[in-house]
This record gives structure tokens, C-alpha cells and sequence, in this order.
């Protein structure tokens, strides 16, 4: 049996696999039982320094997630607040696609003011939230918004 | 890769369509020169600023907005304004005829003004 190099994680089956081997044509018939005793306990401070690696890889997984939520809530919630402050805005889309955040800005009055303050806000939420890509789009209301069907509505 | 120069010669050719087409009342595909002049300015802006040659129209816009060291907040608006109504005349046919017009051509050569008045 080779010896196991430091850091190898071995599979579930590898594990018993290898104990087994050991076993049946190593320890057990030579009587060296200490030896197979040292290598199961090697094996399975393998197994218990993977188990814990992988915890450690999910815990940081999970908190990297509840930040990204955070973040992206309080952009959504940023927009919100300032797009609620611009007259003539009938109601607002987004959708979050090729790494970027789309958002339709419906107006009922669609006039050069109204233009600059939605494009004046995207380059401001731009400066805000760095880490976040953005393209706004600004639409008259009419009856058919012809939005792709997996929008959400924001405002 | 296209150089800056090449950027100029293409905008001055768009320029040169627009002309031939500004008399008529086809706004949607008016807008549309104006918008494609603009973006050949804006791209020979990139190339000379920042050595930049976007593929994409998210990778231009996201290198305006970030490099304000360079290019202002009103030429973003500018740049943005005419994107979005070129779009609009292209892509949703019921909503341009209300709202692109003589007027709006009027302001949109205003925008386009001032994306080649950051010429260096």
C-alpha cells in the first residue's frame, strides 16, 4: 500500500476501499494491527480536515451571498427612493440579465426633463454601486410595454 | 481594432447620410444616423483617452460612466438620450411616432453637438 501524501482527500469509497486492501493483505496477516491501526486514524483525520474545509467553503459561500443580497437590496431600494422623487414616472422594471441590471422607466410624459433625470440617476447609481453593471431604458406608457416576460416591478 | 482616425472617417461618413436624409420625415432611421454618428465619436473618444475598444454597447456606456476623469455627466446624458430613442425607433414601433419628431431631432443634433464638442 503507498503511503498517502499530506493533503490527498480521499473519497468515502477510496477511504474503505484502501482500509479494506490494508486489511485483507497488509496488517491482518502480517499481525502488524498498530500499523493498520495508525493508518485508519491517519484516514480519518483526512476525511475530518475535508469535512471541515468544505464547512468552512460553505459558511464563506453564504456569507458572500447574504452580502451580495444586502448589497443589491440597497440598490434597489436607492433607486427606488430617488426614482420616487422624479415627476411623471408611471412605474418602474428591472431585470437582472449577462451580468447586468436593466431597468424600464415608464413615463406618461416623456420629455427632454424627464430624460435627463432618469440618465442623470443611472450615472449616479453607477458611481454608488461600482461592483454593479446598469442599463436604463426610458418608455412612454402605452398599452402593450412589449418588456421581456421576466421582469419584476420596482416601482 | 479600428484606430481612432478610422472613427472620425466613419462619422464623417454617417454625417455624409444624414445630409442626404435629414429633408425627409423618416425620424426613426434619423435618429438612428444621428445615434451612429455620435457612437463613432464616442469611440474615437475611448481609443484616444483610453485605449479602449468596446464590443458591446453595455461595455461603452459602462466606460463612460466610469471614467469621469474624462468624459462628463452631461455627455453621458447626451450619449444615453440618443441610444435610447435610436432604440426606441428600431425596436418598439408603437411608441416612436409619438414621441420622435422635427422637435426631438432638433434636440438630439443639440446632443450630438455635444458628444463632438469633446473633441481634444
Amino acid at each position: 500500500m503507498e503511503k498517502i501524501k499530506d493533503g490527498t482527500f480521499l473519497e468515502h469509497r477510496d477511504f474503505w476501499d484502501e482500509a479494506e486492501t490494508e486489511a485483507s493483505f497488509g496488517a491482518i496477516e502480517s499481525g502488524n494491527y498498530e500499523k493498520l491501526k495508525d493508518k485508519i486514524f491517519l484516514l480519518l483525520e483526512k476525511e475530518r480536515k475535508k469535512t471541515q474545509y468544505l464547512e468552512e467553503q460553505n459558511l464563506y459561500l453564504r456569507r458572500l451571498l447574504s452580502r451580495r443580497i444586502e448589497y443589491v437590496g440597497s440598490m434597489l431600494k436607492f433607486i427606488k427612493d430617488c426614482a420616487s422623487k422624479i415627476s411623471n414616472i408611471d412605474s418602474i422594471f428591472f431585470l437582472h440579465k449577462n451580468n447586468t441590471y436593466f431597468f424600464w422607466f415608464i413615463t406618461n410624459k416623456f420629455n427632454e426633463k424627464v430624460e435627463n433625470t432618469v440618465f442623470s440617476l443611472e450615472y449616479d447609481v453607477s458611481k454608488e454601486f461600482v461592483n454593479l453593471k446598469f442599463d436604463f431604458i426610458l418608455l412612454p406608457k402605452t398599452p402593450n410595454l412589449n418588456l421581456p416576460l421576466d421582469v419584476q416591478k420596482l416601482l | 481594432m479600428a484606430h481612432s482616425g478610422i472613427h472620425i472617417q466613419q462619422a464623417k461618413h454617417n454625417t455624409n447620410f444624414f445630409k442626404k436624409i435629414e429633408n425627409f420625415f423618416f425620424y426613426d432611421w434619423i435618429i438612428t444616423v444621428i445615434f451612429y454618428i455620435a457612437l463613432q465619436y464616442v469611440d474615437h473618444f475611448l481609443d484616444y483617452f483610453l485605449k479602449e475598444h468596446p464590443n458591446t454597447h453595455q461595455d461603452r456606456d459602462d466606460l463612460l460612466k466610469m471614467n469621469d476623469k474624462f468624459f462628463s455627466k452631461n455627455f453621458f446624458i447626451s450619449y444615453k438620450s440618443l441610444k435610447n430613442l435610436s432604440e426606441m425607433a428600431r425596436y418598439q414601433p408603437d411608441k416612436w411616432q409619438n414621441i420622435i419628431d422635427a422637435n426631438k431631432i432638433s434636440k438630439s443634433l443639440v446632443d450630438l453637438e455635444n458628444i463632438k464638442n469633446r473633441i481634444p
